[in-house]
């Protein structure tokens, strides 16, 4: 993480050496480095799945704007508590400078 | 209709009978679905039909299911890179069910995995032993087929049918 925040250099990307799995009321992530296991909620899910994928902060809330009735602000806000909490947890890290984006 | 076939249709898909479930009848099937191992299930189906479930056994089935999840997750995860290992090391090891039976549910919440059941070559078994003891793992005493290590259980069988646990040698 290098103390960075995830949102404040581009695109959070969800670590590919924890393994993930997806249950019927959110997400689980086993970090098999930490020895630790994170329990997420839907969007905790939804968001995680974003950064698995590299999205953008702004379709992520566009998607949670999509599957909850919620306004923007609200929704950007609970993106940005995930992602600090999944930062936190360790499990994302920053693209370097230069690394392709996705649009 | 018995609280063991209404949990029985809940578990198989067809939780539908539950929306118009009494508190009663709810309290005998959360009690059965415990008793069974079969809480996590129960939960996910009630979830994917958009069963409501009474706010009175909602913790305890998230909970569990949760829980069972987590285990199964770092379960298997450790699981594999023994196995891995022991590819490397020539040793041949075949999973047989539960552990192996968990894709046929719908995620790793629904089905509790309490030890993991290992076919083994009669040929490898001594090897196969001093390969877990090196991976830290350690026999019970009584049960020279049953080891423990990393939050593991694993159970050595000889036989795919009639896999009785491998009788202690002392």
């Amino acid at each position: 993480m290098g103390g960075s925040h995830p949102m404040s250099t581009g695109c959070p990307r969800a670590r590919s050496d924890v393994l993930y799995r997806e249950l019927a009321d959110g997400g689980l992530i086993y970090d098999s480095t930490s020895r630790q296991v994170h329990h997420l909620n839907e969007t905790a899910a939804l968001v995680w799945r974003g950064c698995q994928r590299g999205a953008e902060i702004g379709a992520m809330v566009e998607e949670l704007m999509g599957s909850y009735s919620v306004d923007e602000q609200t929704v950007r806000a609970d993106v940005g508590v995930t992602l600090q909490r999944l930062s936190a947890g360790g499990l994302l890290v920053t693209p370097n400078p230069g690394e392709n984006l996705p649009p | 209709m018995t609280v063991s076939d209404l949990l029985l249709r809940s578990t198989s898909g067809y939780p539908e009978e539950l929306s118009e479930a009494g508190s009663d009848t709810w309290s005998g099937l959360v009690d059965l679905a415990q008793f069974e191992g079969l809480e996590g299930l129960l939960y996910c189906r009630c979830l994917e039909a958009g069963i409501e479930i009474p706010s009175r056994h909602l913790p305890q089935l998230q909970w569990s299911y949760r829980r069972v999840a987590e285990r199964n997750c770092v379960a298997l995860t450790k699981l594999q890179g023994l196995l891995k290992a022991a590819s490397s090391d020539g040793l041949d090891l075949l999973v047989l069910p539960g552990a192996s039976l968990l894709p046929l549910y719908p995620d790793e919440g629904c089905r509790p995995m309490d030890d993991i059941d290992l076919l083994v070559h009669s040929s490898q078994l001594e090897a196969v032993c001093s390969f877990l003891r090196a991976h830290g793992f350690e026999s019970a005493q009584r049960h020279d087929g049953l080891f423990t290590g990393g939050g593991l259980t694993l159970d050595l069988h000889l036989y795919l049918v009639n896999a009785d646990r491998i009788q202690a040698r002392s």
